[in-house]
């Protein structure tokens, strides 16, 4: 472009006329900029610290390839076997004490009631690096002051500075939280267990009872050059109450990753609408500007000169924008990643770095779409332009509907026909309003599933009125593997008795799981077997095949058939008491449990002798077949006579188990508040900028005799109806979009082939529908009353 | 005849960067039922804003303006608008209408939002139909705005202010973008609309448009300055003539 220092001024000039007499429009383009930077650079940003979270994070911790964990605290035998294994190069040994929340409590009441093995552990023998919040690594810990990680913080409430105490046996000694501490091993929403870490003395005080002796076990950290070698090797391992390859463990932050996923989702939906809306505002400013261009094109300037002076206009407008979003995005992206980042330990040291390149592409991005958008400068001629761009010749009709024929009121119909009349216009905003609610709906179906009793049979249990968690019970049953049977069916029977007692008869039964040594061909590991004596084998939910008939045979989750490349009908052994017992698969099935990596056993299978690993809660078919309130009624009941908060129902049990329903709905709320915020911003910036745009006609329709009331009605009714429009489409295609997006999710869970979902109709298509519809009408209505400020006898300063 | 607008010391002032301009100043006048009256004066003497305020279209800053015997100063904004729909007719410079309606969409818009009449839409179509028949445009009907040209947009806009039927039609240099062909066209219609009884009040520069009028306000920095009665019976030459040179006595 050759100017000289004349045609200089008067280009300053022009632009600083511009800025100053369309500074409506130019603020609502300064603000979506604003807008899709911050997007860009937080959702890159989390984008890249999610996808590298785990990793980075086990790099950090300094894990290991491979982990047992052991109810024996005396390390020789353990420490033999290690070191005979060829494939292992190196272990590491922490001694943990087992506890459970009875061994914890805060002004003589329960420190947290959670249903998972809770760990005490001297710092001085940490392992692991293990972080606080702001991601230190804890190297040592004051005596009376205790750092807990996991769940236990989160259900207790417990704040720094707070106290509690620890019994074990007859030590009991009271600590002060100094802190949340991220466990790369045990603190994932899967493992669940919480991880007490002391100063040693208080640590040593504490073991030296003769109680607490008997529950210190080890941890084992093991670096192996080959692991499957190294499970075959360690599979006969007895007291193994835990084993897992760094891999294994890597699912166990599924929870993390999905909410990082679904994160990923709604920054991606969010970049989209920010571009979307930007991309036509540009547009519209500029359709705006064509007599101007017109003007300038009638007195000879040349067509780059007249892009130039828009392209240096919005590149002004975008560096702006660009720096205010990048100093936004950094608090903004802090915030969507909070949940995941208060467990976990995320890279990211190179954010600013990337915030501003995501800012550098969004002010690239938007110099091209305004080229694009000036390219229509080139082809109008002088009057074309003059005429608003408009050249004349028409080929679409404009008006589809006609105020003749229609049965619909001026105010509804003139809303109604602008929104037909500009298709692409509103069709955008529709499309960001359909997506976002969309987004609400997906989440909300995911959080409404996992917190339904729908996913009950990937647990691995049959629906039953009521469960009751007794861990004590499940403990003392866990002891000698040959009185196992015998406890639990002990339990069982007290149980019913006590029901039974109260008035509420019922049948009980419980899943026990077993770690049992599998072999077929050369593969050879542990595998985790349910088996439940009181239930039949067909009572349960398999993919393919037949269930388990006779004591021989077996059903196989996918992933284990797949580990041991086995297949329906194969024949595989199992060592029982090192006796060799072959079976017969007959079914595959799909779980939850061990994700994914678990089998189940004939109901007949002889498990005399072996160790229980665990059990799941004991559960309660009453005789009399009540209704749900009944239930809930009894389930209080039941709480009060155990004193126990652990009985649930069967959606309640789900809930508990996967743990991921609360996580689930608390990003829901997230997405809510987000996709309202958007929703608002958009209604009030388009709004905005409509007025601005339909200065001439709001002043025109005041002129003919329409009042103040039914222009803002107008006004209003477009966004109400485009609300309306993208609420119907949600809901049409949330269904379809929740199984397609979230199926994947729970593949990775262990439910490879989908799940049915939890639709709640009331919530999905009534209550959000209505909550984001109200908040568009609410805000198309209040910057609508700025077309008060149009006159009547404004049509005659209209150019 | 009854008076249908009586303006007395009406006064509108704007206030511009901290300074007070008193665009009217005391302005006093009345139109008559059936009078076809034209506004005339220099750019800036304020025929505009004359015209606006004493249809209700602006607020004035003081005086009376009575329009078939009611103070509209007295009247909310929306009571004002229910005036305007339904009792004035407003015709602009540049042919305002939706973009997004039709060319008869725009003429019956206004009777679709009155309550004036109680009819179907079918009923308030085929009116707007008639009009446009009337007005010789029922071409251009399903037309967009802007497939049709200057002259035709300007006689729907006049169906538009006629639609529903009411006591004055306000017209602001009605002529003012239109050739003279177009021109004469439009003021013809009006001419006829008057002698059928509309009560009409225009603003022009044009002689010859205000020669069709049956009276002529001369309006110089706010103030009526002269008022002339054009004699309806003498022929349009004659009548264009003697306002010539009662303009130029006027200082025009």
């Amino acid at each position: 472009m050759r100017t000289n220092k004349k045609g200089d001024t008067m280009y300053l000039n022009i632009l600083k006329k511009d800025l100053k007499r369309k500074k409506t429009m130019n603020v609502i383009v300064l603000l979506f900029v604003i807008l899709s930077a911050m997007f860009a650079a937080s959702s890159v940003n989390n984008i890249i610290a999610v996808s590298t979270g785990i990793d980075y994070f086990y790099d950090k911790a300094g894990m290991s390839d491979y982990f047992i964990i052991t109810l024996d605290s005396s390390n020789k035998g353990m420490e033999e076997l290690l070191n005979s294994v060829p494939s292992v190069t190196g272990f590491r040994r922490e001694r943990s004490i087992f506890a459970d929340r009875t061994n914890f409590t805060r002004n003589g009441e329960r420190l947290a009631d959670y249903n998972r093995a809770m760990f005490l552990m001297p710092a001085e023998n940490a392992e692991l690096n293990y972080f606080d919040k702001n991601n230190e690594v804890i190297k040592a810990v004051e005596p009376g002051k205790a750092y807990i990680s996991g769940k236990v913080p989160f259900v207790s409430g417990i704040a720094e500075g707070d106290r509690f105490k620890v019994k074990l046996g007859e030590i009991e000694r009271e600590f002060e939280y100094a802190g949340y501490v991220k466990d790369a091993f045990l603190g994932s929403e899967f493992m669940g267990n919480s991880r007490f870490i002391l100063n040693k003395t208080d640590y040593e005080a504490i073991a030296a009872d003769e109680r607490a002796k008997m529950s210190e076990g080890s941890i084992y950290y093991i670096d192996s050059s080959d692991i499957r070698a190294t499970e075959n090797a360690l599979s006969d391992v007895g007291g193994v109450i835990f084993s897992g390859s760094k891999d294994t463990m890597r699912l166990t932050y599924v929870m993390s990753m999905i909410v990082a996923a679904l994160l990923l989702i709604v920054s991606v939906c969010l970049i989209l609408a920010a571009f979307v809306v930007l991309k036509f505002t540009i547009g519209f400013t500029l359709e705006e500007e064509f007599r101007e261009i017109g003007v300038m094109k009638a007195i000879g300037i040349k067509n780059s000169s007249i892009r130039g002076l828009y392209l240096v206009k919005y590149l002004g407008i975008s560096i702006v924008g660009a720096l205010i979003g990048f100093i936004l995005s950094l608090p903004f992206g802090d915030m969507l990643l909070v949940s995941v980042s208060e467990t976990m330990v995320l890279g990211t040291e190179n954010s600013v770095f990337v915030a501003l390149i995501c800012c550098a592409a969004v002010v690239g991005i938007i110099i091209l779409f305004c080229r694009s958008s000036t390219r229509r400068i080139k082809k109008m001629s002088p009057i074309d332009a003059v005429r608003n761009g408009q050249t004349g010749e028409r080929f679409r009709k404009k008006s589809i509907m006609h105020l003749g024929k229609s049965r619909l009121g001026a105010v509804p119909f003139l809303a109604l026909n602008d929104i037909i009349s500009s298709p692409r216009q509103y069709g955008t905003i529709t499309a960001v309003f359909a997506i976002l609610t969309m987004l609400v709906m997906i989440l909300a179906n995911t959080a409404n599933t996992l917190n339904s009793d729908k996913l009950l049979f990937l647990l691995g249990t049959t629906k039953s009125d009521l469960y009751i968690t007794l861990t004590n019970d499940a403990m003392e049953a866990m002891g000698d593997p040959y009185t196992t049977d015998a406890k639990i069916k002990d339990t069982l029977g007290r149980l019913e008795k006590t029901l039974a007692d109260n008035g509420i008869p019922g049948k009980t039964h419980v899943e026990r799981m077993y770690n049992v040594p599998m072999t077929f061909g050369d593969q050879r590991s542990s595998v985790v077997f349910q088996i439940c004596p009181q239930t039949r084998a067909d009572d349960y939910v398999y993919e393919k095949g037949v269930a388990p008939v006779y004591a021989d045979e077996i059903a196989l989750a996918q992933p284990v058939a797949e580990q041991f490349g086995a297949k329906i009908g194969d024949t595989v052994t199992l060592t029982v008491n090192g006796e060799d017992r072959k079976c017969i698969i007959t079914a595959l099935f799909q779980s939850f449990g061990q994700l994914g990596k678990i089998g189940r056993l004939h109901e007949n299978f002889d498990t005399n002798g072996l160790s229980l690993s665990n059990v799941y809660s004991f559960q309660i078919d009453f005789d009399d077949d009540p209704d749900e309130a009944e239930i809930e009624r009894r389930k209080e009941k039941i709480k009060e006579i155990y004193d126990t908060d652990d009985v649930f129902n069967a959606a309640e049990f789900v809930n508990d188990c996967t743990g991921a329903a609360d996580t689930i709905a608390a990003v829901k709320n997230m997405v809510l508040i987000i996709t309202l915020i958007i929703v608002v911003l958009i209604a009030v910036l388009m709004e905005r900028s409509f007025i601005s745009r339909e200065k001439a006609e709001t002043a025109l329709m005041k002129a003919v005799g329409f009042g103040s009331g039914a222009v803002i009605a107008h006004h209003t009714a477009r966004f109400a109806i485009v609300a309306l429009i993208s609420s119907v489409i949600a809901a049409a295609l949330c269904i379809p979009l929740t199984k397609l997006a979230i199926d994947p999710i729970m593949g990775i869970m262990g439910a490879v082939n989908g799940v049915g979902y939890e639709i709640r109709p009331l919530e999905i298509f009534g209550i959000y529908p209505l909550i984001i519809l109200a908040i568009t009408i609410l805000a198309a209505f209040i910057t609508s009353l700025y077309t008060k400020t149009i006159k009547s006898s404004d049509t005659a300063d209209i150019e | 005849m009854e008076k249908i607008l009586e303006v007395k010391d009406l006064c509108k002032t704007y206030i511009v960067n901290k300074r007070q301009n008193n665009v009217l100043r005391n302005v006093d006048f009345t139109v008559e039922e059936g009078e076809m009256v034209a506004v005339m004066g220099p750019s800036g003497s304020g025929k505009s804003t004359l015209l606006y305020t004493v249809s209700g279209m602006d607020r004035m800053t003081a005086g009376t303006v009575k329009f078939c015997g009611s103070d509209i100063s007295e009247l909310k904004d929306d009571e004002l608008a229910k005036l305007r729909l339904d009792d004035m007719g407003f015709i602009f410079q540049q042919m305002y209408m939706l973009k997004n309606l039709t060319v008869l969409d725009n003429v019956i818009l206004p009777a679709c939002k009155s309550e004036k009449r109680r009819e179907k839409r079918s009923e308030t179509a085929q009116r707007g139909r008639d009009l446009l028949r009337k007005l010789g445009i029922q071409d251009i009907a399903d037309n967009d705005i802007n497939e049709v040209s200057g002259g035709q947009l300007q006689r729907a806009c006049i169906c538009r202010s006629m639609i529903n039927s009411p006591k004055m039609i306000f017209a602001d240099e009605p002529t003012g973008a239109l050739n003279r062909s177009s021109s004469e066209e439009v003021m013809e219609e009006l001419a006829k609309l008057n002698e059928d009884g509309t009560t009409i009040m225009l603003v022009t520069h044009d002689a010859k448009v205000a020669a069709k009028c049956t009276r002529v306000l001369f309006i110089v920095d706010g103030n009526i300055k002269g008022e002339y009665n054009i004699d309806t019976d003498s022929s349009i030459r004659e009548r264009e003539r003697s306002l010539n040179n009662w303009l130029m006595e006027m200082g025009w």
